[in-house]
């Protein structure tokens, strides 16, 4: 679990964070990290899935970004556990289904929610899943584009069936992501009521996920 | 040549022998351990009846296979079990509602005794969940509340608990009063963890101490620094305990450990197995490249549903006391979201830092 940055000048640095994903049943969130985090999963093999904790790393050119994800797959009505989940996530992945208007709905009542109650840090990311399924699309991208836009949030349109953008989603938010010692894993990884904890500053600005 | 017939004839009927013996077995054991499986499908009743009827014409059916099937046929067509039925009207008398609000209070009950009807509560509830509930992601397609009734009403019960611990906190307008709330939650939630004194059994209800835990986080009452902050250090050590031992972290990495260490009864948080089931269902498909079961995918998922009966073989020694059970029910007391939101701005309005945190967001 160190995060500390090793002496060789040839290692990258390795940071650790929690991210969150959160959407209505069904809009794919399990089949996008199953797509990302593939590899440590093999099909028809006995293992304790339910046990198996996901993490994924993703390696930018200066540095490696592990990501701890926290799957609320399933339990979409445990509505009063959400603030369990996404307090102190330095990323919330929020997901729809681009051939459902409710979802996108959905996901924007998630995003006014992890506005006014998640630390104010964390980075946001509305994707739309699905677009395989283009011929049946309900949400257009410029619509929820333009929504990202205006609240700040990084966005993509990605198919977790056919693996399109996934990797590309994780590395954008890699790169989004401060890298900075009091962002690194041990700084917010606490859990529990943190009363003193001080406010993070808000040094980042949105939209530099080129 | 004779003699090669009569040995093919003896060595097939030996094979048959023993595959009428393992398919009694097997049925002796399904009827036995999943009996609601016949309660609820009449023709699965009728197909196994057919079944072990054409087993019994058979003349040389051995004695102990013979009355193996005729122990069975016994149960098949017998009585139809009762106790789903009177499960669901009981539960239908414990969770009715009153016209008027409960007369009890937050502060007139005993913290045990809360602790005691919540557990009675979610137990109840616990029970009733059939495990075809869990089966194919039931609780989550459009025909839900047909397929999975209780699981539903598990997820209602787990969010309504919560939001009155939110609700019995942010509406005492001093400090002093929310402290003592907050306390007294705590209390409640240490109950529902372990009882130690010898006149009570061990409540073992993880849910019912993530119900209260998650209220705490919640924004409404997360955010009010100036009653946490007045908190005796011993109750901020309980609850952090609590929440250690609930945390969400590794997929409730503690809760596993504790739930597999602690004697039944036991509570567990049943949206921890509706995660492990969605990964399973997600994770593989039913069938293999070449048209087989996919059978250990059909384990794995059997895997979690034999944990949740498990925990439900276990009754406690509570009795219902409706006069406690109707104020941890009475939708009277509960809150939206929203409003309970402004009443924690009212009694603790924003500071300068925090107006700053809602200007960036």
């Amino acid at each position: 679990m160190s995060n500390k940055p090793t002496n060789s000048a040839l290692s990258p640095k390795s940071y650790q964070y929690k991210l969150v994903l959160l959407g209505e049943s069904a809009v794919g969130k399990s089949s996008l990290v199953l797509r990302f985090v593939k590899g440590q999963f093999h099909d028809y093999q006995e293992s304790t899935i339910g046990a198996a904790f996901l993490t994924q790393s993703v390696c930018l050119e200066d540095a490696t970004v592990k990501f701890e994800i926290w799957d609320t797959a399933g339990q979409e009505r445990y509505h009063s556990l959400a603030p369990m989940y996404y307090r102190g996530a330095h990323v919330a992945i929020v997901v729809y289904d681009i051939t459902s208007q409710d979802t996108f709905s959905r996901a924007k009542t998630w995003i006014k929610e992890l506005q006014r109650q998640a630390s104010a840090g964390i980075v946001i990311c509305l994707v739309g899943n699905k677009i395989d399924l283009a011929d049946k699309k309900m949400v257009e991208t410029s619509e929820a584009k333009a929504y990202a836009d205006e609240n700040g949030l990084l966005f993509m349109e990605t198919s977790a069936k056919t693996a399109t953008n996934v990797t590309e989603l994780f590395i954008a938010i890699a790169k989004k992501l401060p890298k900075n010692e009091s962002t690194s894993h041990s700084g917010q990884m606490r859990r529990g009521i943190e009363l003193n904890a001080t406010p993070q500053t808000d040094s980042q600005q949105t939209g530099c996920c080129k | 040549e004779v003699a090669d017939v009569n040995r093919r004839c003896r060595k097939s009927s030996v094979l048959n022998r023993i595959a009428t013996f393992r398919v009694l077995a097997i049925l002796r054991q399904w009827i036995s351990r999943q009996s609601q499986d016949f309660v609820s499908d009449r023709e699965l009743r009728w197909n196994v009846r057919d079944l072990l009827e054409e087993i019994l014409q058979n003349n040389t059916l051995p004695s102990n296979e013979r009355k193996l099937a005729q122990s069975i046929m016994a149960v098949v067509v017998g009585e139809e079990p009762e106790w789903s039925r009177d499960h669901s009207m009981h539960l239908e008398a414990i969770l009715r509602l009153p016209e008027s609000p409960s007369e009890e209070n937050f502060d007139s009950l005993r913290a045990v005794d809360i602790a005691e009807q919540m557990t009675y509560l979610d137990h109840q509830l616990f029970l009733a969940i059939r495990s075809e509930e869990l089966l194919g992601q039931a609780w989550m397609k459009a025909d839900k509340a047909a397929r999975s009734p209780h699981v539903l009403l598990v997820s209602k019960r787990f969010n309504e608990a919560s939001r009155l611990v939110v609700c019995e906190i942010v509406s005492r307008t001093s400090v002093q009063d929310r402290i003592s709330c907050i306390e007294k939650w705590a209390a409640i939630a240490d109950i529902c963890r372990l009882v130690q004194q010898c006149r009570y059994q061990c409540l073992n209800n993880f849910n019912g101490v993530l119900q209260i835990c998650a209220a705490f986080v919640t924004s409404s009452v997360y955010r009010l620094r100036k009653t946490w902050e007045k908190l005796p250090k011993q109750t901020r050590q309980t609850i952090e305990r609590l929440q250690f031992l609930v945390s969400s972290d590794q997929k409730f990495k503690n809760m596993r450990e504790a739930l597999h260490t602690s004697v039944p009864p036991c509570i567990p948080f049943l949206g921890m197995y509706l995660t492990d089931l969605t990964f399973i269902e997600e994770s593989t498909a039913n069938f293999t490249d070449t048209g087989l079961i996919n059978f250990s995918k059909m384990r794995m998922i059997a895997r979690v549903i034999e944990e949740v009966q498990y925990f439900q073989g276990t009754h406690y020694k509570i009795e219902h006391r409706p006069r406690v059970s109707l104020y941890l029910l009475d939708p009277s007391r509960l809150m939206e979201d929203d409003q309970t939101f402004n009443c924690s701005l009212e009694i603790e309005p924003r500071t300068t830092r925090s107006s700053v945190t809602s200007q960036v967001t």
